[in-house]
C-alpha cells in the first residue's frame, strides 16, 4: 500500500543577506493509512517549515517529499490546512457560514453547498452561529469554524500547525477531545504540530521529535494508549507519564 | 543586481521626465501650451537666477509659516484645554464639529471683504483652517494619555505639575506633531489657493500671471519650484520630530511612520 | 437622550456668538452684516433662480470628481500594493506629486484643456486621489502573508484571490481614502469654480464679494458651513453602513 506521505531525506535552507539559513536537514518519515502523527519541537525546529512542505505551500530545498506517491507540487486537492493564526486564517467579512463555504462554493451550489457548509459547522458545534461574523466569536469558536471549513472540503489529510496554541487550557482540552471525535467520524489522516509534549502524546498514534538547528527528526515513538482517550484518567497512566518523561529527554531535556 | 529602493526611485523619476521628453518631442502627444521637459529645466535655471522669485518665494513661506505658528499656538492650548476638561468639551464640542467641515477656501470671499488685498487676508484664511489638526491631535493625544498611565502617575505619588510635565506632554507629544505636521503642509497649499484666488502676491499668484501671460515654461518652472517647496514643508517636521522624539521611531504602529 | 443633551450644550458658543453679534453689532454694518440679513440675502439668490443651479453645479462637480478619484486611486492603490516592485519604482515621482499643492495645477490645466468640463474634473480628481491611492496601498500591505496561503491551500485562482480576499479586505481602507478625499474635494472644486467663475458655488462667493454684498458673502459662508457638515455626516453614515461586516478595528480611522 502507498503511503499518505513519504518524505526522504528532505532539506530546506533559504538564502538569507548574511548568508544561507539551514532549516531542516535529513528529515525521512512516513505517514500511512488511518493515523494521527503529531510533529514535536522546541521552537525554532522548523516544524511549521516542515508542516508547509507536506502543504505544497514551500518547496523542499533537497530530497523528495510525496503525496499518494506523486511529488507534491503545489496545494493538493484533497489535503485540508489549518493555521495557528485563526485571526488571519478567517477572512472577518465574511459570516461564519460564508468562511467555511470558501473552498467548496467554487464546486457545490445552492442546497447541496448549504448541507456541506451546515454538516461541517455541526462537526464543531457551531451550527447555531452560521450567521456571525468571526470577529463576534471567541478565539476558541473561531478556531473551531477554521477546522469547519478544512472538514468541509472533505479531505482525507488534515494538516495542522499548531491549531491550539493560542487558546486557553479548558478550551484546548475540549477541542482536542472534539478533534479525536472528528476522526472517529471522518475517518481523516491528521498530521498535527505542536510545542507541547502532552499534547503530542494524547493525540498521537505516533510522535516525531524535532531536534537541533538545523533540526531533524530526532526519534519517533509509537503511543500504545488505550482509547478513546480520556482528558483525566488517559493523562494518569504511568504509560502516559513515561512517554512524556522520554519524549521530554528527546526534546531536549531543559526546563 | 539589486538596486536600492533610492536608485529605483530615481530611475522611475528619470523614465517618467524621459518619456515625457520622448512624447513631445516626437510630436505622439501635441498639447499648444506642454513644454518638454528640457525648456521646463532651461526655464527653471533661468527663475532661479531672478531676484525677484526669492522675494514672492519668502513672501508665500513667510505666510505660509506665520499662519502655521498662530495656528500652533492657538491650537495646542485649546487643543490641551480640550483634553483636560470633560466640561469645556461638553459645552464646545458640537460648535467644533460643525465649523471643522466648514471648507477653508470659502473663507476667502470673507477675507477679502474685511482686509483687501493683504498679508492679512492671508493669515486670516491660512490661520484658522490649520488650528484644526492640532487642536484636533493636542485633544485626541492628551485624551488618549490612558486613564492606566493617569493611575501609574497616581501610584508613584507625583504632583500635579510632574504628572503634566512628566506623564501628560510626552505622551500627548507624538499625535500634537502629527497634528502640527498636517496643518503645516495645509497651510502652503492654502497660502498658494489664496495668493491664486485672493491676494496677488507670492508664488501662487506668479504661477497665475505666468499662465496668463502665455508663458508655459516659466509658469511649469513655478509649479516644479512649488512643489519642491510642498517637499520641503512635508519632511520637515518628519526630520524634526525625529530628533525631538527618537523613541516613537522604534516603536511599532508608531503615529510618525506616515 | 443624555447624548442629545450634551450634544445641544456643545451648540452654545456658536448660538452666543451668532446672537451677540445680531443684537449687539452693528445694524448697519457693510462688513460684519447681523445674521438676520443673511438669510434674505440667500432669498433672493433663489428667487433669482441662481442658488439652486449653483448648488446642484457643486455638487455634481463633486460627486464626478470623486467617483472618477475613487476609481482612479482604487485600481492605481491595488495594482502598486500588489506589485512591490512597482512601488519602488514610482515612490520619488509619487512623493513629488503628493507634496504638490494640488490648486496650482489649475492654470496648467486651463491652458491645455480650457474652461471645460474635463479640466475641471481632472484637477479636482488629481487632488482627491492621493488619499484613496495611499490607503488602498497600505490596505494591500495590510493583508496578511497568512491569508494568501489559506487562498493558495483553498487552491483560488488568481482572480479568485482577487475578488474574494483583496477586494474586500481593502474595502475598509478604501472608505477611508474617500473619507479623507471628501473634503479636499470640496476644497478644490470651491477653488475651481472662484478661479474660473463660471458656475457653482464658488463663483456665487466671489461675485458677491466682488459686490461688496456681505450679506450675501456671510450667507454664503453659512450655507458652505452647513454643506460641509451635511456631507461629512452623510459619508460617516454610509460608511457605517458599508462596514457593519468589518472588524470594528477595520473602520478606525
Amino acid at each position: 500500500m502507498v503511503p499518505i506521505f513519504e518524505l526522504e531525506d528532505v532539506s530546506l535552507s533559504y538564502e538569507l543577506a548574511g548568508g544561507a539559513r539551514n532549516v531542516l536537514r535529513n528529515i525521512s518519515f512516513t505517514v500511512s493509512d488511518g493515523e494521527i502523527l503529531t510533529f514535536c519541537g522546541a521552537s525554532g525546529t522548523g516544524k511549521t517549515s516542515l508542516l508547509r512542505i507536506m502543504a505544497g505551500l514551500t518547496r523542499q530545498t533537497g530530497g523528495t517529499a510525496n503525496f499518494r506517491g506523486a511529488p507534491i507540487d503545489g496545494p493538493a486537492n484533497d489535503v485540508a490546512i489549518v493555521f495557528q493564526d485563526y485571526s488571519n486564517a478567517l477572512l472577518q467579512w465574511r459570516t461564519v457560514g460564508r468562511n467555511v463555504a470558501l473552498g467548496i462554493e467554487r464546486t457545490l451550489k445552492g442546497t447541496e453547498l448549504k448541507d456541506r457548509v451546515m454538516d461541517a459547522l455541526r462537526l464543531v458545534g457551531l451550527e447555531k452561529n452560521v450567521n456571525d461574523y468571526p470577529w463576534q466569536l471567541s478565539g476558541g469558536m473561531q478556531q473551531r469554524v477554521q477546522i469547519a471549513r478544512a472538514l468541509a472540503l472533505k479531505p482525507s489529510v488534515l494538516l495542522m500547525d499548531e491549531p491550539f496554541a493560542a487558546l486557553d487550557a479548558m478550551t484546548k482540552a475540549s477541542l482536542q477531545d472534539e478533534l479525536l471525535n472528528i476522526r472517529d467520524k471522518t475517518g481523516a489522516n491528521i498530521v498535527f504540530i505542536t510545542h507541547d509534549i502532552e499534547e503530542a502524546v494524547y493525540l498521537g498514534d505516533r510522535v516525531a521529535v524535532l531536534r537541533g538547528t538545523p533540526s531533524t527528526v530526532e526519534q519517533l515513538f509509537d503511543i500504545a494508549l488505550p482509547k478513546p482517550r480520556n482528558q483525566i484518567t488517559t493523562r494518569e497512566l504511568p504509560e502516559f507519564l513515561a512517554l512524556r518523561h522520554q519524549i521530554h529527554d528527546a526534546i531536549g531535556g531543559h526546563s | 543586481m539589486k538596486l536600492s529602493p533610492l536608485l529605483r526611485g530615481i530611475g522611475g523619476l528619470l523614465v517618467f521626465v524621459l518619456a515625457w521628453e520622448f512624447l513631445i518631442q516626437s510630436g505622439m502627444i501635441r498639447f499648444q501650451y506642454l513644454p518638454p521637459p528640457s525648456a521646463i529645466a532651461i526655464a527653471f535655471n533661468e527663475l532661479i537666477a531672478t531676484p525677484t522669485m526669492y522675494a514672492e518665494m519668502m513672501h508665500t513661506i513667510g505666510a505660509a509659516l506665520g499662519s502655521w505658528v498662530i495656528a500652533a499656538m492657538i491650537g495646542i492650548v485649546l487643543g490641551a484645554a480640550l483634553g483636560l476638561s470633560k466640561s469645556l468639551r461638553t459645552y464646545t464640542m458640537t460648535s467644533i464639529e460643525v465649523l471643522r467641515p466648514l471648507p477653508p477656501v470659502a473663507l476667502i470671499p470673507v477675507a477679502l471683504l474685511m482686509f483687501g488685498f493683504s498679508l492679512k487676508t492671508e493669515l486670516f484664511v491660512i490661520a484658522i483652517p490649520a488650528i484644526w489638526p492640532i487642536l484636533v491631535g493636542t485633544m485626541g493625544g492628551v485624551l488618549s494619555t490612558s486613564t492606566r498611565l493617569r493611575e501609574v502617575a497616581r501610584s508613584l505619588k507625583l504632583h500635579r505639575s510632574e504628572i503634566l510635565f512628566k506623564i501628560l506632554i510626552p505622551a500627548a507629544a507624538p499625535s500634537v506633531l502629527v497634528g502640527c505636521r498636517l496643518s503645516m503642509s495645509l497651510s502652503l497649499v492654502l497660502a498658494i489657493v489664496v495668493e491664486m484666488i485672493g491676494n496677488p502676491e507670492g508664488l501662487g499668484y506668479a504661477v497665475v500671471r505666468e499662465a496668463q501671460a502665455l508663458n508655459p515654461n516659466l509658469m511649469f518652472a513655478y509649479i516644479i519650484l512649488i512643489g519642491l517647496l510642498g517637499v520641503l514643508f512635508n519632511h520637515f517636521l518628519v526630520v524634526a520630530s525625529k530628533i525631538l522624539l527618537p523613541g516613537e521611531f522604534r516603536r511599532p504602529n508608531s503615529l510618525m511612520g506616515r | 437622550m443624555l447624548a442629545l443633551a450634551n450634544a445641544a450644550k456643545g451648540f452654545l458658543p456658536l448660538v452666543i456668538a451668532i446672537g451677540v453679534w445680531q443684537y449687539a453689532g452693528d445694524k448697519e454694518s457693510a462688513l460684519f452684516p447681523p445674521p438676520a440679513t443673511w438669510w434674505p440675502a440667500i432669498a433672493d439668490l433663489i428667487a433669482a433662480d441662481t442658488f439652486f443651479p449653483a448648488l446642484n453645479a457643486t455638487l455634481s462637480l463633486i460627486g464626478l470628481s470623486l467617483a472618477a478619484a475613487s476609481l482612479v486611486g482604487f485600481v492605481l492603490g491595488l495594482v502598486i500594493g500588489t506589485l512591490p516592485g512597482f512601488r519602488h519604482w514610482t515612490s520619488l515621482v509619487l512623493e513629488y506629486l503628493r507634496a504638490l499643492p494640488p490648486p496650482v495645477i489649475i492654470p496648467l490645466a486651463v491652458l491645455l484643456l480650457g474652461y471645460t468640463m474635463t479640466m475641471k474634473v481632472s484637477v479636482i480628481a488629481f487632488a482627491a486621489f492621493w488619499p484613496v491611492m495611499l490607503n488602498t496601498i497600505a490596505g494591500v500591505s495590510q493583508i496578511h502573508n497568512l491569508t494568501f496561503d489559506v487562498a493558495r491551500s483553498l487552491r483560488m485562482t488568481w482572480f479568485e484571490t482577487l475578488s474574494k480576499v483583496v477586494l474586500p479586505a481593502t474595502i475598509p481602507s478604501l472608505l477611508l481614502g474617500i473619507r479623507i478625499a471628501l473634503p479636499q474635494s470640496v476644497v478644490v472644486t470651491l477653488v475651481v469654480e472662484m478661479f474660473t467663475g463660471e458656475s457653482g458655488i464658488g463663483s456665487l462667493m466671489i461675485a458677491a464679494q466682488r459686490n461688496f454684498n456681505a450679506a450675501e458673502v456671510f450667507g454664503l459662508l453659512a450655507v458652505m458651513g452647513l454643506f460641509g457638515y451635511g456631507l461629512t455626516a452623510a459619508f460617516s453614515g454610509l460608511e457605517r453602513a458599508i462596514l457593519r461586516r468589518w472588524p470594528l478595528s477595520a473602520s478606525a480611522s
